[in-house]
């Protein structure tokens, strides 16, 4: 059709190739064969009688349409290949056939088919539990009359159910092993639920061992297992209704809760528990306050609405609130929920909160907040004060004032930078500067001062009193001679001590009192201003005046320094006067008890401060007991970095550098670094510690001030190690005698000159300078020369090396009790010349003198001079000491001839001339 | 044997406590700083401010103030260092490496070189001259913070100094001598609240205030006690104390915003019972060098200046 149609087209010249030819508009009846190749007819050409006939699953339909027309035969269920094939059925009398018939047997496919898809999988009825499903439609469905066909019906238990029952469960139990009863208790504690006696009954009833008669008894609670309790299900109510959170219908704003509870608790009161006999009839125990048709129900026969909602105890609890008793239960919270066990609500409540009433505002007042922040700036300002404002020249910010503005502020005609007032030759009014300007311009205000105070006094022909001027006179220029006597000051504290203490120049009476005349006038309230001059030039006097200061200054700290070397006598007897046992009986006398135990607890607090204060050190000792001096200072090396120093303007004190280790040992040495490094930097040393007046020194002075260099050294050693000074001389002094042992006889040449007549020394005086020695040497001026060389025979060289810490202080107060003589040792120390095996003194000293040029050899000779005085101090203040310990010292030394010896310590100072 | 007494201004602009006042060098102008974080400069005798220096994050301690006079170094509570141009009120240098406040600043008689030291126990020496982050030495002598620095040179222009003295609260002074290379350390017992080298006679003499209320001034030549001066009472804060014109009279703060004074010689306040002119603790007292001058810095806020009557 569709070829002939397209022969058609074809020839009325028509695109058989367009789009257009297999469009439709038919609208009703069958349209005409797409033209289009891909909505071709493909059974266009096939004959009639050769096409099929097939339905929609592809099965042909018709076999033949001439000879029968329809589906039937073996593929279309009937029959078989063959044909019509009957099946067989036999029945007989006897052998009836028990053929039934189904309706699927009259079936066919498409009706089976269909039936299988209506088949749904769904629980067998015996599965299907009335209690498990809990929707809501359910459980609206199984309502009264549902309830009511159970009691009819007999009860048929679910499958879970009964499996549970066959493993021994109880309806009411909960699910799990047996359990004690004290597990039993803990579980109650846990859910909240107070025991009661019922409710051990009602557990015990359960085992049919027990009986009825109560496992409150105490026997019975180690025997018996009981079932745990069941476990409550949580419902979760959907909300429905529009009230708020919290809120339940029935109840109004502010009841106790607890009361509908309880009466809804009392209905159900006298049900067993545990019996489920039907589901719950409403969700919310308190539906029954309000809602009419509840009160209707017979909600009790059913049982409560679930057992484990309340707890029997609870239950028990409402009960005995029924009697009209309305106040506060202590056991629930006011929401009902229970209180823990153990624990009680407080009967008095929380107190409310206070609150007060508002102050009583004025009816004038207004608030003014700028009042407390915006006027007061300063934070201890009172509201009510008038500030006075400060004019501040400090310039609008970003827009500083410049000088001459701040000046006119400021009232200062002249520039910051010239403080001083104007002069009026250099400027003028209209801020020219006129080109003649005066030198004192270039000068600073100070030295203008300072010129001006020079030519005042040149003026006036007066001194200007040093301490009070501003401006020092500069060091550098040299000062000029001294036109009068200036008594230098001396603080009153140093010059009462001074005089209470050593007063030295022993050797010149006359000077002494000039001394102590000096002292005198120092002190406070002094009734002679005027010291004792001694006659000579001015300079003279002023020179002597500033060496008894520097001697007043030096011997004062030293009675402290040695005063506290020395415990008194009275410290150390404590201990001896200890309790005695007394003879006869002893009486009991409560009195002279306590007294003793008050007295034991003084000497205890004693004893504690006096542990406090051993424990503190000395130089804290020294400190707290006002000790200030030498005991409280110690000096350490300091190395500055090289590049402050040249910022400060001064040389590298220490060129070759911080000694790497070598620097701490010195110092950890106690006073021995310190005696170690004294010689190299002696000058140094005396220009640090000791007040010396700036003044050329010259040869003939008798100051006493570089004498303190060693007292000091002498002092600061005893300080720093007090427990060999402590030692030194006494038995247990290690180095005891190994100076002597290690001694090296002196030349002949010293003892002749020592020890020969008068005439012969001062023959010798010029030519034997330099062997003569220092007189003081020899240590053994009481022993003639040849008891030296006898005695030198059993003396053992040893080479073990003088500890000249422990060894100094010992020689020197020997060596004073030699040349302490008031006559003569001047005259030959002054001849003296340091030579280096002459003693451990003049060992030192030679160190020094080697590395030191004339002018040290000169210092040296005046400090020996000077040794003099040191060593008389030393000996009076040690006198104890130096009593006890010198004969046993002296008797290992000489044992040839001690007599000598001790006669001369008995008779006290003796110089070598007493010995000739 | 005057002391300034009469008050004839009050520099009142700073709004806490004032911990530091000091004069420049003239004492024309004085410097204050103050725990609201600035340095104000004023004109004490006109009681005018001039300028206020704002840059410190925490309260102002100490204050020093070239000898030229064209810049000040400030240090406080926020660790730092500040160098400023007096002129412009910039900081030109931030010095950085203590760890704690810094209780005293000093620069040396050129200003060449400035000290630092505070709670971290060092004295910290910087170079003025180069701008080098790091210290040219740190002095690490004390156990303790160290409360006050003095320069002796800087303060008398004859005086040549080479010396570094400071008070530490473990209850020594210690003299770092560059000239000799020494270190004096001299035990008072209490913790010392500063050490003020006599003006006139620095290598003799100095003056510490300690935690223990007393004043004592020492011979320096060989640590002696000249002078105990007592009487004042002492709280937890600093107590400065102040020569006097002369040396002759010492002058010291109490915690109850009295002036003290004593006659050095026998050691008597000049008065038993001061008038109190502050409120509160005074921090900081400083004379003129002509002695016509006081200004007093009192935790209550204010600056008072003094004059001769």
């Amino acid at each position: 059709m569709t070829s002939r149609l397209k022969h058609k087209l074809d020839l009325e010249q028509v695109n058989l190739k367009s789009a257009y030819l297999n469009e439709s508009f038919v609208q009703i009846g069958t349209p005409l064969p797409a033209l289009a190749e891909s909505r071709k007819d493909k059974l266009e050409y096939v004959p009639e009688w050769q096409q099929e006939v097939r339905d929609e699953q592809g099965r042909r339909r018709f076999h033949g349409a001439f000879t029968g027309g329809y589906s039937a035969g073996y593929y279309n269920s009937v029959g078989s290949k063959e044909g019509w094939a009957p099946s067989t059925f036999k029945s007989s009398r006897t052998n009836r056939a028990a053929k039934t018939q189904r309706p699927e047997d009259f079936m066919d496919e498409e009706d089976l088919a269909q039936m299988k898809e209506d088949r749904t999988l769904e629980n067998t009825e015996t599965f299907r539990s009335d209690r498990l499903g809990s929707t809501k439609a359910e459980l609206a469905e199984k309502n009264i009359p549902s309830a009511l066909q159970s009691l009819i019906e007999p009860a048929r238990t679910s499958i879970g159910q009964t499996l549970l029952q066959k493993q021994g469960w109880r309806p009411g139990q909960g699910i799990g092993p047996r359990i004690n009863l004290r597990r039993l208790k803990m579980q109650d504690a846990k859910s909240g639920r107070l025991p009661d006696p019922d409710d051990g009954d009602e557990d015990v009833d359960m085992d049919p061992s027990i009986g009825g008669e109560g496992s409150g008894t105490g026997k019975g609670k180690g025997k018996h297992t009981f079932a745990p309790r069941d476990t409550k299900l949580v419902v979760y109510e959907a909300k429905e209704e529009k009230a708020g959170l919290g809120y339940s219908k029935g109840m109004g704003r502010g009841l106790d809760r607890a009361k509908p509870l309880a009466n809804h608790v009392d209905m159900d009161d006298e049900d067993d528990p545990y019996a489920i006999a039907g589901p719950s009839t409403s969700a919310r125990p308190f539906a029954f306050t309000d809602a009419d048709e509840d009160e209707d129900m017979p909600v009790v026969i059913g049982g409560s609405a679930g057992p484990s909602r309340l707890p029997p105890s609870a239950r028990d609890m409402s009960s005995s609130s029924r009697g009209g008793r309305s106040d506060i239960d202590t056991t629930r919270w006011h929401d009902g929920r229970p209180v823990l066990s153990g624990f009680e609500l407080d009967p008095l409540g929380v107190p409310a909160d206070k609150w007060f009433e508002m102050p009583e505002i004025p009816p004038d007042w207004r608030p003014r907040p700028a009042r407390v922040w915006g006027t007061g700036k300063r934070w201890d300002e009172k509201p009510g004060e008038v500030k006075v404002e400060k004019e501040v020249v400090r310039g609008v910010p970003g827009r500083p004032l410049t000088f001459e503005q701040r000046g006119q502020a400021l009232e200062e005609t002249a520039p910051i930078t010239t403080s001083a007032p104007p002069i009026p030759q250099s400027t003028t009014e209209d801020g020219k500067t006129s080109k003649a300007k005066s030198v004192f311009e270039y000068m600073s205000e100070k030295d203008r001062e300072r010129i001006q105070a020079i030519a005042a006094a040149a003026r006036a022909g007066a001194t200007v009193p040093p301490p009070l001027s501003l401006t020092d006179t500069p060091a550098s220029s040299a000062p000029p001679p001294p036109t009068s006597v200036i008594i230098p000051p001396l603080s009153p504290r140093t010059a009462g001590a001074a005089l209470r203490g050593f007063i030295p120049y022993t050797d010149d009476p006359a000077k002494q009192d000039r001394y102590r005349s000096y002292l005198s006038s120092q002190t406070l309230n002094t009734r002679t201003p005027q010291p004792n001059l001694r006659t000579g030039s001015i300079e003279e006097i002023n020179k002597e005046l500033d060496d008894f200061a520097g001697s007043a200054r030096i011997f004062k700290p030293m009675s402290f320094a040695m005063s506290s070397r020395f415990t008194s006598g009275s410290a150390s007897l404590a201990g001896s006067d200890m309790k005695q046992a007394k003879p006869g009986l002893h009486m009991y006398d409560k009195e002279k008890a306590e007294k003793a135990i008050e007295d034991a607890k003084k000497v205890r607090d004693n004893q504690d401060k006096v542990e406090e204060k051993r424990n503190m050190g000395p130089r804290e000792r020294a400190a707290v007991e006002g000790r200030y001096g030498v005991e409280t200072r110690v000096v350490k090396e300091f190395y500055p970095a090289k590049l402050v120093c040249r910022r400060f303007g001064v040389q590298d004190p220490h060129p070759e550098g911080e000694p790497k280790g070598a620097g701490a040992g010195a110092g950890s040495g106690g006073g021995v670094g310190e005696l170690g490094a004294l010689p190299k930097n002696d000058a140094s040393w005396e220009d640090a510690f000791i007040y010396k007046p700036a003044e050329p020194s010259s040869p003939s002075s008798t100051t006493a001030v570089p004498l303190a260099a060693g007292a000091a050294a002498l002092v600061e050693e005893g300080e720093r190690v007090p427990k060999s000074l402590a030692e030194v001389g006494m038995a247990e002094d290690i180095n005891q005698g190994r100076d002597t042992l290690t001694y090296t006889k002196p030349s002949i040449d010293i003892f002749k000159a020592i020890f020969a007549s008068d005439d012969e020394d001062s023959d010798e005086e010029d030519g034997a300078d330099a062997d003569a020695g220092p007189a003081k040497a020899t240590t053994t001026p009481a022993i003639s020369a040849v008891s030296t060389s006898s005695a030198a025979a059993p003396k053992p060289v040893s080479t073990a090396p003088v500890d000249l810490t422990t060894f100094k202080p010992v020689f020197q107060v020997k060596r004073e009790r030699d040349d302490t003589d008031p006559t003569q040792p001047k005259r030959k120390k002054d001849k003296s010349k340091p030579k280096g095996s002459l003693s451990f003194q003049v060992e030192e000293e030679g160190e020094e003198g080697g590395a030191g040029g004339d002018a040290e050899g000169r210092e040296r000779k005046r400090k020996m001079e000077r040794k003099e005085p040191v060593a008389s101090v030393l000996r009076k203040s040690a006198a104890i000491p130096v009593k006890e310990t010198a004969p046993a010292e002296e008797e290992d030394m000489w044992v040839e001839k001690p007599a000598p010896i001790l006669a001369r310590v008995g008779g006290g100072r003796k110089g070598a001339a007493d010995f000739m | 044997m005057s002391i300034p007494s009469q008050q004839v201004q009050s520099l009142d602009g700073h709004t806490g406590p004032v911990h530091v006042a000091r004069y420049n060098h003239g004492a024309k102008y004085c410097l204050t700083g103050s725990a609201d974080r600035t340095i104000r400069l004023w004109n004490p005798t006109l009681g005018k401010e001039i300028k206020k220096y704002e840059g410190h994050g925490r309260e102002v301690l100490a204050l020093d103030i070239s000898s030229d006079n064209a810049k000040f170094a400030s240090s406080g509570g926020d660790k730092q260092v500040f160098v400023w141009d007096v002129a412009s009120g910039a900081i030109t240098r931030r010095l950085q490496g203590h760890f704690g406040k810094i209780n005293a600043v000093a620069f040396n008689k050129e200003a060449t070189v400035l000290c630092t030291a505070g709670f971290d126990a060092k004295i910290m020496i910087w170079d003025m001259r180069a701008a080098s982050r790091d210290p040219l030495q740190t002095l690490k002598d004390a156990t303790n913070s160290i409360t006050s620095l003095s320069i002796p040179g800087s303060t008398n222009p004859d005086a040549v100094g080479a010396e570094i003295i400071s008070s530490a609260l473990d209850g020594h002074v210690r003299t770092h001598d560059l000239r000799m290379g020494k270190m004096t350390e001299d035990l008072i017992g209490s913790p010392v609240h500063c050490v003020l080298p006599s003006p006139q006679s620095p290598k003799d003499t100095y003056m510490t205030s300690s935690a223990d209320g007393k004043v004592r001034i020492f011979d320096r030549s060989n640590g002696g006690l000249l002078q105990t001066l007592e009487g004042h009472k002492v709280g937890d804060g600093r107590v400065r104390a102040c020569w006097g014109y002369g040396e002759s009279i010492v002058l010291a703060g109490d915690d109850e915003g009295k002036v003290w004074a004593w006659n050095v010689l026998d050691a008597k306040p000049l008065s038993a019972n001061p008038p109190a002119p502050h409120k509160k603790a005074i921090t900081w007292l400083e004379l003129s060098p002509n002695g016509k001058q006081m200004i007093t810095a009192s935790l209550d806020g204010t600056v008072k200046v003094w004059a001769n009557k």
